[in-house]
């Protein structure tokens, strides 16, 4: 008996602007509003609205024979919110079906954990809580970003109660195994270790469309029989990008019939049925101890950490965000952490990589016309964002001194005070008048920040932007 | 393969980018085999480089039988494509209205001594002086019958012609021995002069492209404007890209200690509008905005010059700005291996090889899009001409970022490697053969 492990990733960046040096310290907005809008629009009507149809149809069908499970990065998530609330509902559907389960990842889809465990740890927790309330699952499984992994992190997940990860099965830390069991890590035994089926896995994700693969066209028949084919498995991990679907592989390419068809064929084969990865770990025991001390990640050929750390301007670019770190956990204010979070975006480094210049993956495309330009704006972005730090660590610190002398002022008269009046009047006014728009322009529960200061623009931006993407997939409903 | 080739300029006559190309070419031509017979205006001692067999066209007999038959084969060609009369005319192809009254002043001063030396039995021959002096046109129209003379009395399978100067010459010796043509455009007069174009030099090259069994473009920018501007089928134009000759022996320059870690950014080359030297400045005014301790320095000479030494007082940036004049040789070597980055802004640009040059010294580029270069330079940075702020933003970036600039030159330097007059030498040889076997 074999189970079929689904897990799909879901996430997807903000774009950032070309963002030159004249506007460092002018303008403070980071974000292509437009863009980012017309990319998840697209991206919805393609892919995410007709793929969570054809799931919840399935699940119906199947009721709990058929599981799958996600990733939803807190950016994907704030990218629907804002724009296409739909794809965030259909989600949340899906999750009430119990056929389901949510993982957990770094919020922002980042690259935290290679340089500040502290940032990595407040991220996972605070993607913890974060699909907590928007699934209302309590998450119990880890992947990280594109599937990085090493001894040490499974040392991290283990101190945060995160027993199960995912993790991509590569030749080296194979060995003589095969990625078809659970394994647990040799730093820490309670955290199982779920690998990827390199080949299933790549069938489906790769070379699916591909017309010029001698296995093509590739049927959910042809599929199951080669589960069906692999004789000692406890577990065959399938993982992907939830892009598979209808941008990866056109929907000309025939993927939803594909995924339509899947689970009647696995079901139907004597041995084979689906399971969470939650599922598998309750179910199998761990055959053996992997360990893993250098870096493995999926996508790059040698399943290491290039696409993002391969060059000069990656490495700068990354060492001077994580240089911030403390200063920004030091000063704990909300919204540049919240901008802090969201520069840490992998996806900002990744359009940074000059040895994929060439083979721009067009689902995921840089709005960059190069990778130096890529680096340049980011790096702009980063002194503006410096610049806005010390701004806030200087008045907190004057904040820090006023508060201190304050207990030496001489007591003043009861009565009227004016300065205090006159500044109250001055702090309370705006921040009224900014509480009484947002409750009329938009009515959700929780507003999603965008990442800069909140400008006039970006504010009345959003709800135009929301509704103008509910009109659109209207129509193609 | 024996190839007839008409050039304007060979090192050491004139080495602009014409003979640097010319010289590429075929000493990779002749590597690969073939023999190449160069024809240029006037020769000077010394200058056979020892791969080609180096003709002078100047001094050239043409006996009374030869002038028969150009008189037959020319007259109807210049009088059918090309509506031109030798006048006497200091028309030259990089001249303002300003710059071509003084010529014509100095024209009308110089008692203009005639050129044609009479020979024996009806022989004669003319004296070309070569270069882009103030009789260019008439010098055009003799280099033409003496290398359509010179064509008569050698072997050869095709003619290969460079730019406009020589059409005349390629098409009369297309006419009198049959054999192909093939026209090569390193720059139209639409890249020299915007819109203000010299109408006789255009339909020269109309008449020469059109006449061509086949154009060679250096780059995809210029093909398009051959195919839009002279109606030119795109099926016959072949784009074969320039490449840039290594020196042969490794200079290192001694680069003096920066003072203040002052940044040094260039800009080489003519200047002239084509060149866009005036968003240089621009964008150079918007950079010290940021970085004070840069300066700048534009190397070359050209009708802008006056109007931009004045453009500079004007901004107060000329404590920043240098202007270094035009240098030649090892002068250029070494202001490249001087700089921190090279920037290219031409408004429009067939090529230009320099920004290649510059990466041999393992300097940093940046380049206009509306370039012929930038569609085989993958790893520079570019921006638009006109967007001054965009280049700005890109010079600053350099400079303060070590990690940016350490990136370009490395990944500029693999792809160097592919950039060689080998591959082009390659390409215009299946170019003749196509032609020679079609005949």
């Amino acid at each position: 008996m074999a189970a079929i492990c689904l897990c799909f990733a879901i996430h997807e960046p903000f774009f950032l602007r070309r963002y030159t040096i004249f506007d460092v310290n002018q303008d403070s907005v980071y974000e292509d509003d437009d863009r980012s809008c017309n990319h998840v629009i697209s991206l919805a009507q393609n892919c995410y609205l007709p793929m969570t149809e054809l799931l919840y149809k399935l699940f119906k069908r199947y009721e709990d024979a058929f599981k799958i499970s996600f990733t939803v990065s807190s950016s994907a998530i704030d990218l629907f919110e804002q724009y296409v609330p739909e794809v965030l509902e259909s989600l949340k559907v899906l999750g009430q079906t119990g056929c389901v389960e949510f993982i957990t990842e770094t919020a922002p889809h980042s690259l935290a954990f290679l340089y500040s465990k502290d940032e990595f740890v407040r991220q996972v927790k605070a993607q913890n809580a974060r699909l907590e309330q928007v699934f209302g699952q309590k998450p119990t499984t880890f992947r990280h970003t594109e599937l990085l992994f090493n001894n040490d992190v499974a040392q991290s997940l283990g101190q945060l109660g995160l027993y199960t990860v995912l993790a991509e099965g590569t030749r080296e830390i194979l060995g003589w195994r095969n990625t078809n069991y659970v394994y647990n890590s040799t730093k820490d035994p309670k955290v199982n270790i779920l690998l990827r089926n390199g080949r299933l896995s790549g069938d489906l994700s790769t070379r699916f469309s591909q017309e010029t693969w001698d296995q093509w066209p590739l049927t959910a028949e042809k599929f199951a029989t080669w589960c069906r084919a692999i004789k000692s498995a406890d577990c065959i991990n399938i993982f992907g990008d939830f892009h598979v679907f209808g941008l990866r592989h056109p929907k000309e390419s025939g993927i939803f019939k594909f995924m339509e068809a899947l689970p009647g064929a696995i079901l139907d084969s004597p041995g084979l049925r689906f399971m969470t990865p939650r599922e598998v770990v309750a179910t199998y025991e761990p055959k053996d101890s992997l360990d893993v001390p250098n870096y493995i990640s999926w996508r790059d050929e040698g399943c290491d950490i290039k696409g993002w750390l391969g060059n000069e301007m990656q490495r700068d670019a990354l060492t001077t965000l994580y240089n911030l770190t403390s200063r920004i956990h030091r000063l704990g204010d909300t919204d540049l952490l919240h901008t802090f979070e969201r520069l840490q975006t992998s996806d900002y480094f990744h359009f940074m990589s000059t040895r994929w210049f060439w083979e721009s993956r067009p689902d995921r495309p840089s709005p960059f016309s190069s990778p130096y330009d890529a680096y340049i704006s980011f790096m702009n972005i980063v002194e503006d964002f410096t610049a806005r730090l010390t701004t806030a660590e200087e008045l907190a610190q004057k904040e820090a001194k006023t508060t201190q002398q304050q207990p030496q002022t001489p007591i003043e008269m009861p009565g009227v005070n004016f300065k205090t009046c006159v500044r109250r009047r001055r702090v309370l006014t705006p921040q009224s008048q900014e509480s009484e728009t947002q409750t009329e322009e938009s009515p959700r529960e929780r507003p999603a920040k965008p990442m800069p200061k909140k400008t006039p623009k970006g504010s009345k931006k959003s709800p135009q932007a929301h509704k103008l993407a509910a009109s659109r997939s209207k129509k193609t409903k | 393969m024996q190839i007839l080739m008409l050039g304007w300029e060979f090192p050491p006559h004139i080495s602009g980018g014409l003979g640097t190309a010319c010289f590429g070419m075929t000493q990779a031509l002749a590597q690969k085999g073939a023999h190449v017979i160069f024809v240029l205006p006037k020769t000077r001692r010394g200058g056979d480089p020892g791969f080609l067999s180096l003709r002078s066209a100047s001094g050239t007999t043409i006996t009374y039988d030869t002038a028969q038959r150009l008189e037959m084969a020319g007259d109807t060609l210049w009088q059918d494509h090309i509506r031109f009369m030798p006048i006497m005319s200091p028309l030259t192809p990089y001249l303002t209205p300003e710059a071509y009254t003084q010529a014509l002043h100095d024209l009308r001063q110089s008692s203009h001594t005639t050129t044609t030396t009479q020979l024996l039995h009806g022989s004669f021959t003319y004296n070309l002086e070569g270069g882009y002096g103030p009789n260019l046109m008439e010098e055009v129209y003799r280099y033409s019958r003496l290398a359509a003379a010179i064509a008569l009395n050698e072997h050869f399978d095709v003619i290969h012609a460079h730019d406009w100067m020589t059409y005349p010459a390629a098409l009369l010796a297309k006419a009198l021995t049959g054999k192909p043509l093939v026209c090569h455009i390193h720059a139209t007069e639409y890249d020299r002069s915007g819109e203000n174009i010299n109408t006789n030099v255009a339909s020269i090259e109309r008449a020469g492209l059109l006449g061509a069994d086949r154009v060679v473009a250096v780059s995809r920018l210029t093909r398009d404007l051959v195919v839009q501007r002279y109606g030119v089928p795109r099926e016959k134009v072949t784009v074969v890209y320039n490449a840039v000759t290594r020196p042969q022996i490794e200079h290192h320059y001694v680069i003096p200690p920066r003072l203040r870690h002052e940044k040094r950014v260039l800009f080489l080359g003519r200047v002239t509008y084509q060149k866009g030297p005036e968003y240089f400045m621009e964008a150079a005014r918007l950079v010290l905005q940021k970085i004070p301790h840069v300066r700048f320095y534009m190397a070359g000479s050209g009708d802008m010059l006056p109007g931009l030494i004045r453009r500079a007082s004007q901004l107060r940036i000329g404590r920043r700005f240098h202007f270094a004049g035009f240098l030649r040789g090892e002068e250029v070597n070494r202001m490249f291996a001087l700089s921190d980055l090279y920037v290219m802004p031409s408004v429009s640009e067939p090529f230009g090889i320099t920004p290649l040059e510059a990466m041999l010294y393992d300097v940093p580029v940046l380049l206009s899009r509306q370039s012929g270069v930038s569609e085989i330079l993958h790893h520079a940075l570019k921006a638009d001409f006109w967007d001054t702020r965009d280049m700005a933003d890109k010079i600053c970036a350099v400079l303060q970022h070590p990690a940016l600039a350490s990136e370009i030159v490395q990944n500029c330097r693999e792809e160097m490697k592919t950039i060689r007059w080998e591959n082009a030498a390659e390409q215009l040889l299946t170019v003749y053969e196509d032609l020679v076997g079609g005949h």
